[in-house]
């Protein structure tokens, strides 16, 4: 099939099974993919308390801000089915390994991981005392012999049966918000590591780029064009205090907008070369918790410093909005203190922010991320049944997916 | 080499590869490009080489720096068996410059190193 792969995974782990399913066109004919698409993957996997990524026809693709994907499962903090945005580059390496959505349920007897490449995956074995995100991931991607190797992992807090716990994307936070980290530990799964060697084919290749420059063109009208995390941490009302840290800025796959910058505190921030430093600092992907640091009146590097221990433990950084300390010292003794339910939790699917709620959802559904949605007015009905058709050559009722859309739109 | 790189521009999104596969290869892959994107994730040191008609390009951020075709980079496919860059002499535009969102690629000129 052009465009999609026409490939679900379903990896059982408690019986250790992996299934590799066919996605008929009608599938997408009538979820497009994305969201949609897991929301219909849970009703059908539901009793295996399933965690869903999904990819959207767009992701990994020339489409601006496409390495969107989704991950969808119950959350253990709401009861609730819910939703959080996959950014950096998982999902696009996921669509290249050859699958369109990934549904992994039950739980392993012993810590493990999953290896999806090459249109198979494997369960494996995986050592029970590295439970530090950025270690698990080191780990990876040393035994695994590849370096783009992406992986989702949660860190010691979430092993630890931590209720915020968050998915890690590689090393850095994740909008996730939903407590997935914990459904991730609660299933022995240590990490999802995922590498796409495939190709992705499209049925009118000049036709679809052609749709996609378009887009890339209206991108450049944002005002958050060309780089947007100051611009965000500005719209809370904070001043990010980055110039003295500030190294380089970061987009996801494809994003014609990075909203994220790499910040250094353990060499100079204009260090370019690749040092001896290992771990010279940060990636900054929360602005809003970022914010949030920055109005308790910490300063840019020690916001950072608090980032960077979220991170490691695999802490949702929305716990911020909860801590009552602002002195990093105090913030980082309640930081490894948290253990109750939180209370910034919000409905059933991530948005960053209220304004263009429905343009993020169609986002989440496509395979685009939703906060580049957010950012820039892209969403064109019609140019995206064209491109689906440029595509994949298969045509999609825009009306009935507009309208399931609304319906899931809070 | 027909193309201008401005390395401290390069954001690390990986569309060029992208891009220079749809020329190549008429397909979306990262393995088939004369582009390929490295990443040292945790330094967030990363920037772009380009297999050329006689060298490798490499985009270091600290200087671009010249490499001969076997000293380039290894991987699941290493840029030895990877197409040299043509500068997409089959098509009117270059697609790694058209889809560069950060303009760090340019249509221009530089010399190679022989
Ligand atoms: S807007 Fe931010 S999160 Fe979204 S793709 Fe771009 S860099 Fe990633
Ligand atoms: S100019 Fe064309 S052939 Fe050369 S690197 Fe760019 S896309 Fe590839
Ligand atoms: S498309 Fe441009 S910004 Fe993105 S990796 Fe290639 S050179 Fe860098």
């Amino acid at each position: 099939m052009d465009l999609y792969n026409g490939r679900l995974l379903v990896v059982d782990l408690t019986t250790g099974k992996v299934e590799i399913n066919t996605l008929k066109e009608d599938f997408f004919e009538e979820n497009v993919g994305g969201i949609l698409g897991n929301i219909h993957l849970f009703e059908e996997y539901e009793e295996m308390d399933p965690l869903i990524i999904g990819t959207g026809p767009f992701t990994g693709t020339l489409f601006p801000g496409s390495c969107g994907g989704v991950i969808s499962a119950r959350s253990p903090l709401t009861g609730n089915l819910s939703h959080s945005p996959v950014t950096w580059f998982f999902t696009p390496e996921m669509k290249l390994a050859g699958f369109d959505h990934v549904v992994i349920g039950g739980a392993a007897e012993d810590p493990s991981f999953l290896w999806i490449r090459n249109e198979n995956a494997v369960i494996r074995e995986f050592p029970e005392d590295i439970i530090e995100s950025w270690e698990i991931t080191d780990y990876l991607r040393h035994e695994l012999g590849d370096d783009r190797v992406q992986i989702l992992t949660t860190g010691t807090y979430g092993f630890d049966g931590g209720l915020n716990a968050q998915i890690i994307e590689n090393y850095w936070n994740s909008f996730e918000r939903y407590g997935f980290g914990g459904l991730m530990a609660g299933k022995n799964l240590r990490a999802i590591a995922v590498r796409g060697l495939g190709d992705i084919l499209l049925a009118n290749p000049e036709k679809y780029m052609k749709g996609c420059l378009k887009v890339l063109n209206q991108t450049k009208n944002s005002p958050y064009y060309p780089e947007a995390f100051e611009k965000l941490v500005h719209s809370y009302s904070a001043d990010p205090g980055i110039e003295e840290i500030k190294h380089r800025v970061d987009g996801c796959f494809n994003c014609p907008i990075p909203c994220r910058v790499f910040v250094k505190y353990n060499e100079p921030a204009n260090e370019l070369s690749s040092t001896d430093i290992e771990e010279p600092g940060m990636l900054l992907t929360d602005f809003e918790a970022f914010a949030i640091l920055r109005k308790k009146g910490l300063n840019g590097e020690k916001a950072a410093r608090v980032m960077e221990i979220l991170s490691r433990k695999g802490i949702d950084p929305g716990v911020i909005t909860s801590t009552k300390t602002n002195a990093f010292e105090g913030l980082l003794k309640e930081i490894e203190e948290i253990s109750g339910i939180k209370e910034h939790v919000e409905g059933d699917i991530f948005l960053i922010s209220r304004n263009n709620i429905a343009n993020q959802i169609v986002a989440y559904t496509f395979g685009f991320c939703p906060v580049l949605s957010h950012m820039a007015e892209i969403v064109d009905y019609e140019l995206f049944s064209q491109l689906i058709m440029d595509g994949a050559d298969i045509e999609v009722n825009m009306v009935e997916v507009e309208g399931r859309i609304n319906k899931i739109t809070p | 080499m027909e193309l201008k790189i401005t390395p401290l521009k390069c954001t690390g999104c990986g569309a060029c590869e992208i891009a220079c596969s749809m020329y190549q290869d008429e397909t979306n892959s990262t393995m088939v490009s004369s582009i390929i994107l490295h990443r040292e994730e945790k330094k967030n040191y990363f920037g772009i080489m380009i297999k050329t008609q006689k060298d490798v390009y490499l985009a270091r951020p600290e200087g671009p720096e010249w490499l001969s075709q076997s000293e380039g980079a290894s991987g699941p496919k290493p840029i030895l068996l990877r197409p040299p860059c043509d500068g997409c002499k089959n098509r009117e535009d270059k697609l790694c410059v058209k889809f560069c969102p950060s303009g760090s690629i340019e249509e221009g000129f530089t010399e190679e190193a022989g």
